[in-house]
């Protein structure tokens, strides 16, 4: 105990006793609770989703504007009725959109029809994109083929690319093929995508490689500048 | 809070000091240990990392800010799949923080030569778990009718103070007859209410051959990462 009363920084004619209150007054005030109980913060957001519609003016000429179909979601662009189930389930997430408000629009034309989406929404853990790289989805009459693989490059932002191969049983007993692609940007807390879907027995010429990768470069720089973007 | 007061059973009065201050050292001593591991850190210093990623890579940084649960979740691999060994399920999963756990995260993202590296820095309300899968879970496989896959512990740096494990998962899935391989690499470092992690995958372009994971990067970045946070 004398050892205790030694090191302690009372002032003398404190008794021991005190010292080692003292002493363990001044502990308690250094260490303190272990971790304040983190306080989660709001990081300020300045993306602009209006941006979204200034990039139309980058499809190439021929090509009709329309609403999004409803619900606004890559599974919905992909021809796949609600209702659908994936498989394995969590893959779904990935074509999918979170409650929100959505913006965008449609476009068809001679390579197909085209849907630039944003909404709220956060890249997909790699644990996610491991487990889905190759998965189906299902609903109404039709199945989808889905594989996962990253995006086109875009500074800033994290990248995904959906393909989906769709077969639709119509009423005669046939098939009917349709193939499509989504790009995805997740920027902040935005989901941003260009899907192009197209119908391998039209015919007619798909759009080049190069232009939903390059609307979607449009779209982000777009979104992200509260200036006007690309418009 | 750490300060209690040790309660002293009822005694005759001239024992009541000699127990209080012996109650008092145990606590005193108590507290001093407390106060020499006393774990700390900022995990905004993630940032720090940004200059190990060169010109060719694409470098995203979320600066702290609150928790994003979604980052933790979905691990969860289909059910009805076959373990084997059996017992070594409960392994196939990274680290899961516990329902309810709240928090601050930074991360940065970095895109380049092939590979994936995603950053976590995590402070949580309270210690996260991290189970060491043992001798007999160090290596196991599983499978089931569309995909299969194996996971297998893999060396991790040694950091003083701080528990380290290394993880790879190679998952392998087929639909429609379009076979894709998923792989990650995960290094964990825990300390206190603290979490570093890196996950490491290969980019994945569609009709090219999947790049290596550059491990000893990963390795090296957990390191440089912790040291960092803790500002060591």
């Amino acid at each position: 105990m004398s050892d205790v009363c030694t090191i302690s920084r009372a002032p003398r004619g404190f008794s021991c006793t005190y010292r080692v209150v003292l002493l363990l007054a001044v502990l308690c005030a250094g260490c303190g609770p272990a971790t304040p109980p983190p306080k989660p913060t709001v990081v300020a957001k300045s993306a602009d989703p209006a941006g979204i519609d200034r990039i139309r003016t980058k499809l190439p000429p021929d090509y009709e504007i329309a609403p999004l179909p409803t619900p606004p979601m890559p599974v919905t662009f992909w021809g796949v009725a609600p209702g659908w189930s994936a498989d394995p389930p969590h893959c779904g997430d990935l074509a999918t959109v979170g409650p929100g408000t959505t913006r965008g629009w449609s476009a068809s034309g001679p390579g197909g029809i085209v849907y630039a989406l944003v909404v709220a929404g956060s890249a997909p853990s790699a644990d996610l994109r491991a487990l889905c790289g190759s998965w189906t989805l299902g609903g109404g009459r039709s199945t989808a083929a889905v594989t996962v693989a990253d995006g086109p490059l875009i500074a800033d932002a994290t990248t995904v690319r959906l393909t989906a191969d769709v077969t639709t049983r119509v009423e005669n007993g046939t098939e009917t093929h349709s193939h499509a692609s989504t790009l995805l940007a997740y920027i902040d807390d935005l989901a941003i995508s260009v899907t192009v879907v197209t119908d391998p027995g039209a015919g007619a010429a798909g759009l080049p490689e190069h232009v939903p990768a390059g609307l979607l470069g449009n779209a982000v720089q777009a979104i992200r500048s509260t200036t006007g973007g690309t418009g | 809070m750490r300060c209690r007061r040790s309660e002293a059973r009822p005694v005759g009065p001239g024992k009541l000091a000699t127990v209080l201050k012996k109650a008092l050292v145990i606590v005193c001593l108590g507290l001093v240990a407390g106060c020499s591991s006393a774990d700390s850190g900022d995990i905004a210093k993630l940032a720090d990392l940004r200059p190990e990623f060169g010109q060719d890579y694409n470098v995203s940084i979320i600066d702290k800010s609150g928790f994003d649960p979604k980052m933790f979740a979905n691990k969860a691999l289909p059910q009805g799949l076959t373990y084997n060994p059996a017992e070594c399920s409960k392994f196939s999963t990274g680290v899961v923080l516990p329902t309810g756990t709240k928090g601050n995260m930074s991360s940065l993202t970095a895109e380049g030569e092939g590979n994936s590296f995603i950053l976590l820095a995590v402070e949580t309300s309270e210690p996260v778990p991290v189970v060491d899968p043992g001798d007999a879970c160090k290596s196991f496989t599983f499978s089931g009718d569309k995909l299969r896959g194996t996971v297998e512990k893999v060396d991790a740096p040694q950091i003083e103070g701080v528990t380290t494990i290394g993880t790879h998962r190679k998952i392998m899935t087929v639909a429609n007859g379009q076979p894709a391989i998923g792989e990650l690499y995960t290094y964990v470092a825990t300390y206190g209410d603290f979490m570093i992690e890196v996950i490491a995958r290969p980019l994945l372009t569609p009709n090219a051959p999947v790049p290596p994971v550059n491990t000893d990067k990963a390795r090296d970045l957990l390191t440089k990462a912790v040291a960092a946070v803790r500002g060591k």
